[in-house]
């Protein structure tokens, strides 16, 4: 158990997956991938025009949270407004 | 009122009077910016006072660097270090703006994830009052033009510019033991930057940041790959082939893992006043489409949260001190679950929060991870009383993420992170009608109203897959991700397990967390097979088909035959299903080893397990 953790440690300690090349496996780009509100929603809506499998894509684009039922009080009689910027 | 101005110039015009007064200009600026350019999350007085009083040992050290110099050199020398700490401050307020986190060395250095996006479109972002950073350089700089003020050219004694860092030191120290007081383990855990900042300020984060990247960078530059070869031997050896009988059964199906914030195993089927506390999750639990796992246990350390999600999404462990995902997540190299399922099996991936990003460096660790999208609270709209404790109650958060959940494509791995059920367990009264529990621990007794809440939250969730019929296609994946009552309530525990007292043995059990793989088609049950959170991607990647072999993770698929059933804890107890090693009775037997030159045989170590 001890050798367990420990080599575990030391490959995060030394980021040594950086030395393994897994086959098939591509490392991660992180570059251009942003969390940002705006980039975010942008990236999601051109994903779905390449390729279009979603679960809107699916049903004529309708959007799902109306089937959404929930009992939070916080929510009675507010209608939802989701940021776009 | 003449002579009240005359006494102001006067003062002014003293190297220490000059200092105060920029000293004072400086923290107001600091504080301003605190308030209106970051979002800090400041709550109560005690963080409002930190707030204000974090921005005076920093300008204390910095400028009063100056007063070391004579003459003209020493006013000029304090507006330069408020003109560099300023153009740092600017620098992470537009930093900030974009990526919700604060600056760090490895973004400076070019490593870090985000450099490349550095710079993109600086002009769209930064906004005419950010300038307001070097507003009182400028004015200073006029006051002295014009002879406002007027330079003050007898030399300052050393011995008072060293009282003046002397008392920077002290303060700062007052400063770190409120702030522990308030968070405790603040450094050593690493929660979130805007921690930091909101307790101890910028500069001190900078320094802060600086230490423990050096540190990293240099066991990391010591690092080659022959330091591999250790940990793939040991990997080949550890290796469990997958089952058969369930190899692919979820392939090319959504998955959903939802993270049960803070919830134990025993919370499964108990009942308070003859009320079950999880209804939803016990039948999910009991269902013949599920795989549910009643000797798993949470392995995480100091890193909690962060350390399960890491364990979950890669199969290495947590460090032995603070989190890993916070110490490693922006600048080392990850094989995790997004990535893989994105590389093999062409999945989309997501992750939802309904807190701000930075937490557990999350923004940045879920880009090594290889997340495509991380949905967090700046994605959910604005509700009056839709936050609790650490963000968005269950039940708007799970709807909300249904706006963007029917937007991926499909199969998607999707990751939704709940966080009411989470100490101290609050939660108000329109949302619960359940009964505390009644052990006489304050801390203890609404843990079940929390729960209850959260079980309520997952029934609404799964209403929601069945009238869209998105469930029919997609996997469920839920998990506890660490205790919600710590061995320290230890008379409450007894209590709530119906016994006298509790033995190491109990508290090794109370480590127990749920975990079940739900979803059409899958021949499920009850396992016993002993395992832990280490242990959920090779099992995954058992039931999507995907051979992992190759891969560097250190746990095992709990579907295999050949399973050892060990399950490590990161402060080296461990369990096996025949034998416990609880951390009590190693303290102990290494404080008593000390006294004793006497070898001890190893079973001493071990606590043989009771039936259950």
């Amino acid at each position: 158990m001890t050798t367990e953790l420990g080599l575990s440690d030391k490959l995060l300690n030394g980021d040594l997956l950086r030395f393994y090349h897994l086959p098939g496996f591509e490392k991660v780009q992180k570059k251009g991938v942003s969390y940002n509100l705006k980039k975010g929603l942008k990236a999601l809506k051109q994903q779905q025009k390449d390729h279009p499998t979603s679960w809107r894509d699916q049903n004529d684009h309708r959007n799902s949270i109306d089937d959404y039922e929930t009992d939070a009080p916080e929510l009675n009689g507010v209608t939802l407004k989701f940021p776009t910027k | 009122m003449k002579s009240a101005w005359q006494k102001i110039r006067n003062g002014l015009n003293t190297k220490i009077g000059f200092f105060v007064f920029t000293v004072v200009l400086f923290a107001l600026k600091m504080y301003w910016a605190y308030q209106t350019k970051f979002n800090l999350g400041v709550k109560g007085p005690v963080q409002e006072f930190l707030l204000a009083f974090n921005t005076l040992p920093a300008a204390l050290l910095f400028l009063g660097v100056a007063l070391y110099f004579r003459g003209r050199l020493s006013y000029w020398l304090m507006l330069l270090v408020n003109a560099i700490v300023s153009t740092w401050l600017l620098a992470n307020i537009l930093y900030y703006r974009e990526f919700s986190d604060f600056l760090t060395l490895n973004v400076i250095k070019g490593s870090g994830s985000a450099s490349g996006n550095l710079g993109t479109s600086l002009s769209q972002i930064i906004q005419p009052t950010d300038f307001c950073v070097y507003l009182d350089v400028v004015f200073v700089i006029l006051l002295l033009a014009f002879k406002v003020i007027r330079f003050d050219m007898r030399p300052f004694k050393r011995r008072y510019a060293a009282t003046i860092s002397a008392l920077s030191l002290l303060l700062f120290g007052v400063n770190l033991g409120m702030a522990e007081g308030d968070r405790s383990q603040l450094l050593t855990r690493t929660f979130d930057n805007n921690y930091i900042v909101k307790y101890l300020g910028l500069e001190a984060y900078t320094i802060y940041d600086g230490i423990k990247t050096t540190r990293t960078s240099v066991v990391r530059s010591k690092a080659d790959n022959q330091d591999m070869k250790p940990i793939e031997r040991f990997i080949k050896k550890n290796y469990a082939q997958p089952n058969q009988a369930y190899y692919g059964k979820i392939k090319g199906k959504n998955i959903i893992v939802l993270h049960l914030e803070s919830f134990q195993q025993f919370l499964i089927d108990y009942k308070v006043n003859g009320q079950e506390v999880t209804p939803t999750i016990n039948k999910l639990y009991h269902d013949q489409n599920t795989l549910a796992y009643s000797n798993f246990f949470n392995q995480v350390g100091q890193g909690k949260t962060s350390d399960a999600e890491l364990m979950l999404e890669t199969s290495l462990y947590g460090l032995p001190e603070g989190s890993a995902m916070s110490t490693y997540g922006t600048s080392n190299t990850f094989q995790a679950a997004p990535a893989l399922l994105k590389q093999k099996l062409g999945y989309s991936s997501a992750s939802f929060h309904g807190d701000v990003p930075s937490f557990w460096n999350r923004d940045n660790a879920y880009k090594s991870f290889g997340y495509q999208y991380f949905f967090s609270k700046e994605y959910f709209p604005e509700v009056k009383d839709s936050d609790m404790g650490y963000g968005t109650k269950d039940k708007l958060f799970l709807k909300y993420s249904a706006k963007y959940l029917d937007q991926l494509p499909q199969p998607f791995y999707a990751k939704l992170i709940t966080v009411t059920n989470h100490y101290p367990y609050l939660i108000d009264k329109k949302n619960t009608d359940f009964p505390e529990l009644t052990t006489g621990d304050k801390t203890v007794d609404p843990y079940v109203q929390t729960a209850h809440y959260l079980d309520q939250s997952v029934q609404e969730l799964l209403n929601y897959l069945d009238k869209t019929g998105m469930r029919k296609n997609t996997v469920l994946v839920l998990y506890g991700d660490h205790y919600g009552i710590s061995e320290n309530h230890k008379d409450a525990i007894a209590k709530i397990l119906g016994k006298k007292s509790v033995t190491n043995y109990d508290l090794a059990m109370w480590q127990k967390v749920p975990f079940m793989i739900n979803g059409e088609g899958i021949d499920g049950g009850i396992k016993d097979t002993y395992g832990g959170e280490i242990d959920v991607l090779p099992t995954l990647e058992d039931l999507l088909g995907i051979s992992s072999d190759k891969y560097i993770q250190f746990g095992q698929d709990l579907l295999s035959a050949q399973n050892n059933q060990i399950v490590p804890f990161r402060n080296g107890d461990w369990v096996t299903p025949q034998y416990t090693k609880p951390a009590v009775i190693t303290l102990i037997l290494r404080r008593v080893s000390k006294l004793s030159t006497q070898p001890r045989p190893n079973n001493e170590l071990l606590i043989k397990r009771k039936p259950m």
